[in-house]
């Protein structure tokens, strides 16, 4: 009866912990690669595929997709508890802004998995954002997979409305300026019953750091060159954040905190209630499956003083430090297949992202992500740092305070410049 | 020595998962609490001693405090070495004094409301504790957008409301001026309130304990305080309140422990134009130890800050408690 009693405390207690049982194993399980990747299910869709091909032509490889659900802080978070407790994906998806806080203790430099010929091979593959979106310190940590840029969306139906009240509108050229935005912005801003509160607003504003394309335009950055000083101040950066804080406080062409409801800013412009957002290809698959299908227009980051720039970022596979030797051959295999034109053309398919490659014009490109690839050309990464996560949170939350209206922009840098991370990070040059 | 051998029979499996589930990870977060670690890798821990203590504790003395300063440095006298974490406590404390009060008032009058002799009274009961275990996520939004300034049914209310007034005084010739309803969630003053607000909404457990102390007072005691012509304020005062005292220290230490534990609620409902006014201690724990580069031991040592306060403040309640609670209650 006794020992009864023990196998069924025994199996109950086994049960309840099979996830960390099971996990033990698979990690000692080195005949399959373990691939972890996020992102919506379309995203999902488009791993699937590729794997599918993958598979077609190497059944002898078994690559087993993990994928998260979500974006950003759930995969992430996922990651984290992975790499505690030992059992880190052999290959994952991560975004350049990620890739300091892995490089030191949890990736493997692809010098050390891939022949000399194969990464020059590779490298030379793609464009050069992509191959320098994950590099650290002159080593290649990853493989991009795909990229996207951002851009305005402009709802031609809000335009129409507009249109109604201010007579015909010029749409915007592809060379169109600050002043231009900002004057088709008040155009687009509309209080039809004249109670004070618009119906119509013309553009959303947006987190600060999708807004930094207009920073650069302006001729504004937040580290030099060799991202050691810290130079968001003087005029340059005063005019860019004043234009930032403008928007929503002075020119008020942007809805403020709660006027919308809890709309979000793709639902607020697929209604008409916004017309203009900055957003990046990943948006073009909603908005293609809207009733705004062929009632939109996608137009570049407006022109500044210092010329015309567009935000850029990469997600690519990186590999874990302590690759079993037994499927480095594996991952090698897959991370060269990665780069054929039938994975490219499938990320095109997706219309959701564009691939790394440089011979991309020889791939079929669906009419909606043919803006985002031409801004390729002007495209230009945003400067990562070690200390990239904790700047973002800090300028985030000072962000909310001069967007309140209670501070001045110089006082808004100031501040920002004596900030502790910076301060003693990032000094001034 | 059987029946001490049939105790532990039934004990041990609570004892494991007592010692793997909780003693485990609050002696691993004590230990963690003296070392830095970050970057997602346990070989990576060094031993810092008090450092994090420090970091988090320490106040510079010497700093003049300026008007445009947060008041909580007037508090302090001076400026903290780790500002964040001390405009997390200090909101932590302003919503747990908002939230405490509120939440257990609310509860103690419906608990005097339900404790009537009333057919159906079991259906009430029912229904105002339902809220206590219905709250999660779904709640909170339907509450974000009860909220909200512009569409939200609390200022349809109250502008609809004040039109009604001024209407009123409108006919006696006078007007009122003109005003704004609170932008609730979306103001740094306004979030707490709110956020207080819809805290007390779920006060059904409070409600409950109240209304099982409200049911020991013996009935005789009523009846000799209305011989006596005593009003239904001193009956409440002077004879319901001493006999559920007990009661009421128990839902005030474990109201203020919940409160000072408010995570999902406030990170739910933030929003970056209440500029920190949510930034509760949890919430800023949860930033140091699972938003990257994951300051693990920084956040064991706020754990353990905030442990040794609650301990505290629940040692003086009780001590304080002694003056003015009456234990003496039987059915």
């Amino acid at each position: 009866m006794r020992w009864l009693k023990l196998s069924t405390a025994l199996l109950l207690t086994s049960w309840l912990f099979q996830e960390l049982l099971l996990s033990r194993f698979q990690s000692f399980d080195t005949s399959t690669i373990r691939l972890a990747f996020y992102g919506n299910y379309q995203d999902y869709q488009t791993w699937q595929v590729i794997l599918q091909l993958f598979h077609a032509q190497h059944p002898e490889i078994k690559i087993i997709p993990e994928y998260t659900p979500g974006f950003g802080g759930e995969y992430e978070g996922r990651l984290q508890r992975q790499i505690l407790a030992g059992n880190t994906p052999d290959l994952f998806l991560l975004q350049d802004e990620s890739l300091p806080y892995y490089v030191d203790n949890h990736l493997l430099p692809l010098n050390k998995l891939l022949t000399p010929e194969d990464l020059e091979i590779l490298t030379q593959a793609w464009v050069t954002t992509a191959r320098e979106s994950l590099r650290w310190d002159d080593v290649q940590y990853g493989v991009p997979v795909s990229g996207g840029c951002l851009l305005i969306y402009l709802n031609l139906q809000a335009l129409q409305q507009a249109e109604q009240i201010h007579g015909p509108l010029r749409l915007p050229t592809d060379e169109w300026t600050i002043e231009q935005f900002l004057q088709l912005a008040r155009q687009l801003t509309l209080d039809k019953d004249g109670d004070g509160r618009c119906e119509q607003f013309g553009f959303w504003h947006p987190w600060w750091g999708y807004f930094q394309s207009f920073f650069w335009s302006i001729g504004a950055d937040l580290f030099d060159a060799s991202r050691s000083h810290w130079v968001m101040n003087g005029p340059a950066a005063e005019q860019a954040w004043q234009l930032y804080q403008d928007l929503l406080c002075v020119e008020k062409v942007c809805p403020a905190p709660g006027e919308l409801g809890q709309m979000r800013q793709d639902i607020a412009f697929l209604s008409g209630r916004v017309a203009m957002v900055i957003n990046g290809p990943w948006f073009i698959p909603l908005v293609e499956n809207s009733s705004l299908k062929g009632q939109y227009r996608v137009m570049p980051i407006p022109r500044g003083p210092g010329g015309r720039w567009t935000r850029l970022t990469w997600d690519g596979l990186v590999v874990r430090k302590d690759l079993p030797e037994q499927i480095q051959q594996e991952a090698r295999t897959f991370l060269l297949f990665l780069n054929s034109s039938d994975v490219q053309q499938v990320i095109l398919n997706s219309q959701r992202f564009f691939p790394p490659g440089n011979t991309i014009g020889k791939l079929t490109v669906a009419p909606p992500l043919q803006p985002f690839i031409e801004a390729l050309a002007y495209a230009r990464l945003h400067q990562i740092t070690p200390h990239w996560k904790d700047i973002n949170k800090l300028i985030s939350r000072r962000v909310s305070t001069l967007l309140s209206g209670k501070q001045s922009v110089a006082e808004f840098l100031n501040e920002l410049a004596n900030e502790p991370v910076i301060r003693q990070n990032y000094p001034a040059p | 020595m059987r029946t001490q051998r049939s105790i532990w029979q039934f004990l041990w499996p609570w004892v494991i998962g007592f010692t793997l589930l909780q003693l485990g990870p609050i002696l691993f977060s004590a230990g963690l609490s003296f070392c830095e670690c970050t970057g997602n890798d346990w070989k990576q821990i060094h031993w810092v001693g008090w450092k994090n203590y420090e970091q988090l504790l320490a106040i510079d003395y010497s700093y003049t405090i300026t008007p445009k300063d947060p008041a909580s440095w007037t508090w302090l006298g001076g400026r903290p070495q780790n500002p964040r974490f001390f405009h997390a406590l200090f909101n932590t404390l302003i919503y747990t004094i908002m939230s405490v009060p509120l939440s257990l008032t609310i509860a103690l009058l419906l608990a005097q409301l339900l404790h009537q002799p009333l057919r159906g009274i079991s259906f009430f009961r029912t229904a105002y504790y339902l809220p206590y275990f219905i709250g999660g996520v779904g709640t909170i939004l339907v509450w974000q957008w009860m909220f909200n300034p512009e569409t939200g049914w609390i200022n349809l209310s109250l502008i609809t409301g004040y039109k009604m007034i001024g209407q009123a005084i409108g006919w006696l010739g006078f007007s009122l001026p003109e005003w704004q309803p609170p932008r609730w969630l979306y103001d740094p003053l306004w979030c707490k309130p709110a956020l207080a607000l819809m805290d007390s909404w779920s006060c059904g457990g409070a409600m409950l304990i109240f209304l099982a102390a409200l049911c020991l007072v013996p009935r005789h005691l009523y009846d000799a305080a209305r011989l006596e012509g005593a009003g239904r304020w001193t009956t409440f005062r002077q004879i319901t309140l001493p006999l559920i005292s007990p009661a009421l220290l128990f839902n005030i230490i474990t109201a203020t422990i919940t409160a000072t534990r408010t995570f999902s609620d406030a990170f739910l409902l933030q929003h970056w134009s209440q500029q920190d006014g949510l930034l509760l201690i949890m919430i800023y724990l949860y930033e140091q130890a699972f938003e990257l580069p994951n300051h693990w031991g920084y956040a064991s040592a706020i754990t353990w800050i905030l442990a040794a306060m609650l301990l505290l403040f629940s040692i003086v309640s009780l001590l304080l408690s002694r003056r003015w609670i009456y234990y003496e209650v039987r059915g």
